[in-house]
């Protein structure tokens, strides 16, 4: 590898670039600390590797990091379901941005019913709906073709629309900005 | 009130995300840039780009014909040969042919051009889908290992146990906003060439007709889609409700726009197999017609379609038959390769149904003549002003 500064100089860029992307979409699937050493691990890697990494190199990285949590499950590290992160991250501020959104369902409701889902299809809906990936972007990630992921990205949408739409619509919502502007007094 | 699922979704990431990420970035980024740079990360070997893994094309296309990948886009996707439609039968023609193919769509251009022209805000398509699932015979099994190897992830795909006719109904709605909306799964029926076939389907699990999509029970199906701000690829670009709209009426004109897509697909193919298509101008503007045609042109762009269409060399004109409504047309088909007779046995022939009095395309199927694996009926099409209207 060459170890010249113009390298060292490209991998800073590629590393400040992209390093907040790609430990978004780890934290979504991980604690935090563990998270942070993957994205580590992740770079370790794109180093090795950095004169085959073709631009946009997002895809190529978190594509790298997902593998890395799939390993990781066996050996100690717990990927965790994307629910369950996004319960342990909620705060008040989503609450509120659930109420200003003013969906018709409770967020708890399409949290749990977003839950119920395979992990497989929030992988896709999450790559292209919370980490702005492109369709084509995604595919490389999940290691599939574009058309395939489009046909997968339909599919989750079908799943996505049919679990929130079986989530009772909420009588009280205002609930939950109430509840934080409480919170916020107290 | 928002009860789109998809925006639901959106508002669920975590608001605390962002600064998060960015407060580690700042920490973390010394001692990662200096443990990359000083080799020290652990040894553990990565097994990098599953990218490289790539579903077989022929599953592609099998999987979409199910499930009308397409409208996930929010934008009209081209079928490849191995998708097509089903239930016209050529009527028997006579020694000596009254039209041949460049008549008929010379025919279509001139009444298309006829057409008044219309607008609104969003594209609204009925189509009618009947697909033909049978096991696959012996040959076909060895030409589908062959193609797949021995990729165990696909092996619960591989072959449909019965055989059967699976027909739905799909609105759809493409907004000019790129807002669009799809009612899949209306009236659904099913047909079998034989009792041991239905038979047999009537001792599947609902777990294993829901795999091969011959689940009769599941209601339709309403879906919402908001793609205002997803990033579309080129070839997308190309193709969205704007542009489908904004096509010219001269044949010159529109051959060169098609000639821009013919480029961007290929080098999206390369981009993807490292190949580019197998198609030549010709099919590829034969396999879009089934689309555009289907699509928001107008009246002007569907007769230099039509035109161009006559260009083209190859397309045969099979005499006239009738539609599954009943409508008769002009049938028009192409086949993937070779001799006319190899064409006509190949499964890679694309029929289309249209009415020269009209320019309307009726119908379009692909497969057997007598059999065809798919059958898109388009009952209804034409521009209306919200969600939910019909023209």
């Amino acid at each position: 590898m060459d170890d010249s500064e113009d390298s060292r100089k490209r991998f800073t860029e590629l590393y400040d670039e992209n390093y907040r992307r790609v430990l978004g979409y780890v934290t979504t699937r991980t604690e935090p600390h563990l998270a942070e050493d993957i994205v580590s691990e992740t770079f370790v890697v794109a180093w090795r590797r950095l004169d085959h990494i073709r631009e946009p190199a997002l895809p190529w990285l978190i594509g790298v990091a997902r593998n890395l949590l799939l390993k990781q499950r066996d050996s100690g590290f717990r990927r965790r379901a994307l629910a369950d992160r996004v319960a342990a991250m909620t705060t008040d501020e989503d609450l509120v941005a659930w109420d200003v959104a003013d969906h018709v369902v409770e967020r708890d409701r399409a949290l749990a019913a977003v839950a119920g889902m395979s992990e497989a299809d929030l992988d896709v809906l999450s790559l292209v709906m919370w980490h702005g990936l492109a369709p084509r972007e995604a595919a490389k990630v999940v290691g599939c073709s574009t058309a395939a992921f489009f046909v997968r990205l339909h599919r989750a949408r079908r799943r996505l629309a049919k679990a929130i739409d079986s989530a009772p619509a909420s009588r009280t919502r205002r609930h939950a900005a109430s509840r934080a502007a409480d919170k916020a007094a107290r | 009130m928002n009860d789109n699922a998809e925006d639901m979704f959106r508002t669920l990431k975590p608001r605390g995300l962002d600064t998060m990420v960015a407060e580690a970035h700042a920490r973390r980024r010394e001692e990662d840039l200096a443990k990359a740079w000083d080799g020290s990360g652990s040894d553990r070997v990565v097994s990098v780009p599953t990218a490289r893994r790539r579903m077989p094309r022929v599953l592609v296309a099998g999987l979409a014909a199910g499930a009308v990948a397409a409208t996930a886009a929010g934008v009209i996707v081209a079928t490849d040969g191995s998708r097509g439609a089903g239930g016209s039968r050529p009527a028997p023609s006579g020694t000596v042919r009254i039209m041949d193919a460049r008549a008929v769509l010379l025919a279509s251009a001139d009444s298309a051009a006829k057409a008044p022209a219309t607008s609104g805000a969003y594209w609204y398509t009925r189509e009618r889908e009947t697909g033909r699932i049978s096991p696959p015979t012996p040959e076909e099994q060895k030409a589908i290992a062959k193609r797949i190897g021995k990729a165990k992830l696909w092996r619960g795909l591989a072959s449909p146990p019965l055989s059967a006719s699976v027909s739905k109904t799909q609105d759809s709605w493409y907004g000019r906003n790129r807002h669009d909306r799809t009612i899949v799964g209306i009236d659904p029926k099913i047909s079998f060439p034989t009792p041991a076939d239905e038979a047999k389907w009537k001792r599947m699990s609902l777990r294993e007709k829901r795999h091969w999509d011959l689940d009769m029970t599941a209601k339709p199906q309403v879906n919402n889609y908001n793609f205002a701000d997803l990033k579309l690829s080129l070839t997308q670009r190309d193709k969205t409700i704007e542009a489908l709209a904004k096509l010219p009426s001269d044949p010159a004109a529109l051959e060169r726009v098609m000639r821009t897509w013919f480029k961007h697909e290929n080098q999206l193919a390369q981009q993807h197999d490292g190949e580019p298509m197998g198609d030549d101008f010709s099919q590829y503007v034969f396999g879009e017609a089934q689309d555009l045609l289907a699509g928001p042109l107008t009246p002007g762009a569907k007769a230099a379609l039509y035109r161009l269409l006559a260009k083209q060399p190859g397309i045969r004109y099979l005499g006239t038959a009738t539609d599954p409504m009943g409508r008769r047309g002009a049938v028009l088909a192409l086949g993937s390769g070779g001799d006319a007779v190899r064409q006509a046995k190949s499964d890679g022939e694309i029929r289309l149904i249209v009415d020269p009095n009209t320019g309307r395309l009726l119908a379009q199927e692909s497969g057997d003549r007598k059999a065809p694996s798919l059958t898109m009926t388009y009952e209804a099409m034409g521009w209306v002003n919200s969600l939910g209207a019909r023209p």
